[in-house]
């Protein structure tokens, strides 16, 4: 900015702005026309107010000395302005006035260099300013800065230029200095390039040259000098922070010879080697191919042993991360490569945040491989990654959920778990929903089939956090669903099960239940609901709760409609042999669920005369001719509770049940025909006495056929509770039939019974029952078997288990 | 167990099999009159041919099976086992419920002449291998969470 210059002596500013054409005002007075005189008497008329502001004008400064006569009135009337401003007192003589003026058009550029290159002024230099007012700049003042901006950037152009053409030039150069045979020249070379890596143009002339970078990378791969390894290294790094050096550097092979770094002694490099390859994984595309061929993986998980820097560990398991996710085959190399061991140790040794969430990132990665699963659990990663479970870090939290339900499903061996298992329960009550949801996956899948974490979780008061979730969640099935069959878990087959099963009650659960078994409760949590009511149900107290809040009608609502839909499946596609899915669930798991909760629940009487009250004794008959042997099992179970009520035998008889109970007496599955004689049995109470007779006799030798039956195998399928509704003991239920009359001793439990009675029976109560299948009479009817094919080899008739000779025996064929 | 072709007899296995109803056809001989057992009961004809059982040596067998399992050897023309879909060198495992993979020579064939239909399940060469899917249904593998990763940068 210009200075003010006070040029009066007397202290007045007597400035005058070169606007003003004046000079020619007052050097050719005699030119002007009469009017114009009044101009040289203008110190008088002060009181003249012109209402025009001298500072208004932007004209540039006018080192014209013409005047055009229509200016002299704008002219004038910044004359009056000033005086007015400026106060004159004094009148000027012309002489001064001229002088004034002829400074002012000298010190001009002054001015304006001024203005625009400060740097420029001499110091303690005055120029004389032209400015009037305090508040109101120049013209020149104001273009002073964006003057001054243009100056910069002009500045800048003619730099870069300089550095790109210096570079462009050079380069060619620096190639063949790189390329020599003379080491000491080609680390010179080698450090002119890192230096020029590291200025933007020619960096950018770096880049653009294939030729070099290839020069780099190969005497990078060429020589064991450090000094050129750290500057190559270094250059690369450089680049690596721009697209188009991450593309040089792919395109120039720059990835096999970074990977090789990684095994250097060297901190630098190896710092520098792995930052690059970090940036290359997670900007350039094609990076991860090559880095895995290059055997990237090996090293790296190498790498994490040797290492302690935590900010270094951050990034490297950054890398794996990147390499692993969605690649089989990387995952199984980091396995191979001792992957797991390390991730779990990093995440038990260190705090720094960053390096236990990329950490935690790699291990949910690996954690969804069924190879890699096992191999983490096994190095103690379960425990590791519940370490954390309480850090400030929702991130960390998060992922460390995430791997530890994936990794769930394999760790049902893993003994101690219990501090696992409590801040599980302890995040039953967070905030966060996505916690809540993992935590509850996590449990039910730990306490699957695992008698010491079903205890542990009772004990830690799992059950009422696992109510107290189901009860806030509402309608979310993603929560409910795996805390239902948590709890399932928890209800059924542990020394804490009737604990556990009361507990559910006394939490106010059964309510909250019950109200899931209604829409919009879809098919899966639905079937998860009737298990755990089937397993609630095991505990006497609970039956009358259950009865209350509504459990039995919609229990038999959804048994019908499961029911229903299997029949028009069947009926639409008999040729469609697989079971149909309803959102996921078979329709016949519904029957048999269903079904095996009332099998339980009537066990109570006040159930059972609900049930009858449903009319759904029909329904029953009617499961009992159902292809599936499990069904057959519930139907003819729910039967045999049932018909310990007079008026439920009756039902059961009046519905024509006997045809199909007698059919199942015959049953291979040792439940099924075991429920199917006792029902039959109660409905026998009122028959006459050889009616019974004779239904005994059938029984039994039903029952006891012998070796035509498989061993008693369980049907399969059997999840926790099926498994509760067999082991139940309702094999003891049935063996106490009430009012049983003579032959007390069949169903005392003992399997022992006269075989040989078997053959005395007269044969035509034996109608239709298969006779003669006893071990070890195997080839009793032997002479049915007269045709032995053509062959004539010599074999042993009495024999029933094969002797060691039989091997050497000539093999032969029989038609049949 | 993914192979049913060298099975050891007495070992747990899996295998998809292929189910077949076969009706047995009463014996007519050429009178039309019914071919009769011995007490008297119609006598059934198959129509096939079993080898194999855990008394034999399968080494010396002209097909060269490779276990001690029922190996249907032959089918006749026209028959029952024709027409049920019976193919040679089918391998038996299991007759009306009665598992026929250990079984010897002679309760193999006594189980088949039993019944006039038999229920059977056969392992053929060639039907697809089952694989394990691993793991008890009742675990819930939450490997599908996996799905969500972002790569975060």
């Amino acid at each position: 900015m210009s200075s003010y210059q006070q040029m009066s002596a007397s202290g007045q500013s007597r400035t005058m702005s070169s606007n003003a054409n004046e000079g020619s005002n007052y050097m050719d007075l005699s030119n002007m026309p009469m009017d114009k005189q009044r101009t040289m008497m203008w110190p008088d008329q002060y009181n003249i107010d012109s209402g025009i502001h001298s500072g208004t004008t932007t004209q540039a400064p006018s080192i014209s000395s013409k005047s055009h006569g229509d200016e002299l009135d704008d002219e004038e009337k910044l004359m009056y302005e000033w005086s007015q401003s400026a106060g004159f007192g004094d009148g000027y003589s012309q002489n001064e006035v001229d002088d004034i003026n002829q400074t002012l058009n000298q010190t001009r550029s002054q001015r304006v260099r001024a203005a625009m290159f400060p740097e420029t002024l001499p110091e303690g230099v005055q120029i004389p300013s032209t400015q009037i007012h305090p508040d109101q700049p120049t013209a020149v003042q104001r273009l002073s800065e964006p003057s001054q901006m243009l100056k910069h950037a002009v500045v800048n152009l003619i730099n870069y230029q300089d550095d790109a053409d210096l570079a462009t030039r050079a380069i060619p150069e620096l190639i063949k200095l790189l390329n020599d045979e003379d080491q000491v020249v080609v680390t010179q070379a080698a450090m002119m390039v890192h230096q020029l890596s590291k200025k933007e143009a020619s960096r950018h002339a770096i880049m653009n040259s294939p030729q070099i970078l290839a020069a780099l990378v190969r005497a990078m791969n060429n020589t064991d000098d450090l000094e050129i390894t750290r500057c190559a290294a270094g250059t690369l790094h450089n680049l690596s922070h721009h697209r188009q050096g991450l593309l040089a550097i792919f395109k120039s092979g720059g990835i096999p010879a970074l990977v090789k770094l990684l095994s250097s002694p060297v901190e630098s490099v190896l710092f520098y080697a792995i930052t690059t390859l970090h940036n290359l994984l997670l900007h350039q595309e094609g990076s991860k191919m090559a880095v895995r061929l290059a055997g990237g993986l090996q090293k790296m998980v190498a790498l994490l042993q040797r290492n302690n820097n935590v900010k270094f560990l951050a990034i490297t398991t950054d890398c794996l991360q990147i390499l692993a996710y969605g690649n089989q085959e990387s995952k199984l190399i980091i396995l191979a490569s001792g992957g797991p061991g390390e991730l779990v140790r990093i995440m038990k040794s260190y705090t720094y945040e960053k390096l236990l969430w990329t950490t935690s990132r790699v291990l949910k990665v690996l954690s969804v491989c069924q190879s890699n699963k096992p191999a983490i659990v096994e190095a103690g990663g379960m425990q590791a990654l519940a370490m954390h479970l309480g850090h400030q870090s929702q991130r960390l939290v998060q992922n460390c959920l995430w791997t530890l339900r994936n990794l769930s499903d394999a760790a049902t061996k893993v003994d101690a778990l219990e501090g696992i298992l409590q801040v599980l329960t302890q995040l039953l009550s967070s905030n966060d929903i996505n916690v809540i949801t993992c935590a509850a996956g996590i449990l039910s899948n730990l306490t699957c089939n695992n008698q010491r974490n079903k205890v542990i979780v009772c004990q830690v008061g799992g059950i009422e956090a696992l109510v107290r979730t189901i009860m806030q969640a509402g309608d979310r099935e993603d929560i409910t669903e795996p805390t239902v069959c948590a709890l399932r878990h928890l209800t059924a087959r542990h020394p804490e099960a009737e604990m556990a099963q009361n507990a559910v009650r006394l939490h106010y659960g059964l309510p909250v239940l019950v109200k899931l078994l209604h829409p919009p409760s879809r098919w899966p949590l639905i079937k998860a609901v009737v298990g755990l009511i089937h397993n609630l149900a095991l505990c006497p107290a609970n039956h009358a709760p259950l009865r209350e809040h509504g459990a039995l009608p919609r229990i038999v609502q959804l048994l019908i409609r499961a029911h229903q839909d299997t029949q028009r499946r069947a009926s639409v596609s008999s040729a469609n042999g697989g079971p149909s899915l309803v959102d996921g669930v078979r329709m016949e798991d519904i029957v048999e669920g269903t079904g095996g909760a009332l099998h339980i629940l009537a066990r109570e009487p006040h159930n059972r005369a609900v049930i009858r009250g449903l009319n759904c004794i029909p329904l029953f008959v009617q499961l009992l001719y159902s292809p599936i042997e499990n069904i057959q099992r519930v139907a003819a179970g729910v039967l045999c509770e049932l018909a310990a009520d007079k008026e439920g035998a009756e039902i059961i008889e009046q519905e024509g049940a006997t045809a199909p109970l007698t059919e199942l007496l015959h049953s291979r599955n040792e439940g099924v025909a075991t429920y199917a004689a006792a029902v039959l049995f109660r409905m026998s109470e009122d028959k006459p006495q050889d009616y019974k007779k004779r239904l005994s006799m059938e029984l039994t030798s039903s029952l006891y056929r012998g070796d035509q039956n498989q061993a008693w195998s369980d049907p399969p399928g059997f999840d926790d509770v099926n498994q509760m509704a067999m082991g139940e003991g309702t094999r003891e239920q049935m063996y106490q039939p009430p009012h049983h009359g003579s032959q007390g001793s069949m169903y005392s439990g003992q399997p022992d019974i006269n075989r040989h009675g078997f053959e005395n029976v007269p044969t035509d109560s034996m109608q239709g029952l298969e006779l003669g299948s006893h071990p070890g009479s195997a080839y009793g009817p032997m002479d049915n078997m007269t045709e032995l094919g053509a062959t004539s080899g010599d074999y042993n008739l009495d024999s029933s288990m094969p002797q060691s000779e039989n091997q050497h025996m000539s093999w032969f064929d029989t038609d049949l | 167990m993914q192979d049913m072709a060298g099975h050891t007899a007495g070992d747990p296995l899996e295998c998809y099999s292929i189910p077949i109803v076969l009706e047995k056809d009463a014996d007519i001989d050429n009178q039309g009159h019914a071919v009769l057992e011995a007490d008297g009961k119609q006598r059934y004809r198959c129509g096939f041919r079993i080898g194999g059982g855990i008394d034999q040596d399968p080494s010396q067998s002209p097909q060269g099976y490779p276990d001690k399992g029922i190996y249907v050897t032959y089918i006749h023309e026209n028959s029952a086992a024709s027409r049920c879909g019976l193919q040679v060198h089918d391998k038996i495992l299991q007759v009306n419920g009665k598992d026929l993979t250990v079984a010897t020579h002679k309760q193999a064939v006594e189980y088949i002449r039993r019944k006039p239909v038999l229920k059977m399940l056969v392992y053929r060469k060639g039907v697809p291998q089952l694989h394990k899917t691993g793991g008890n249904p009742q675990f819930q593998s939450y490997n599908q969470y996996s799905q969500q990763y972002q790569q975060q940068y």
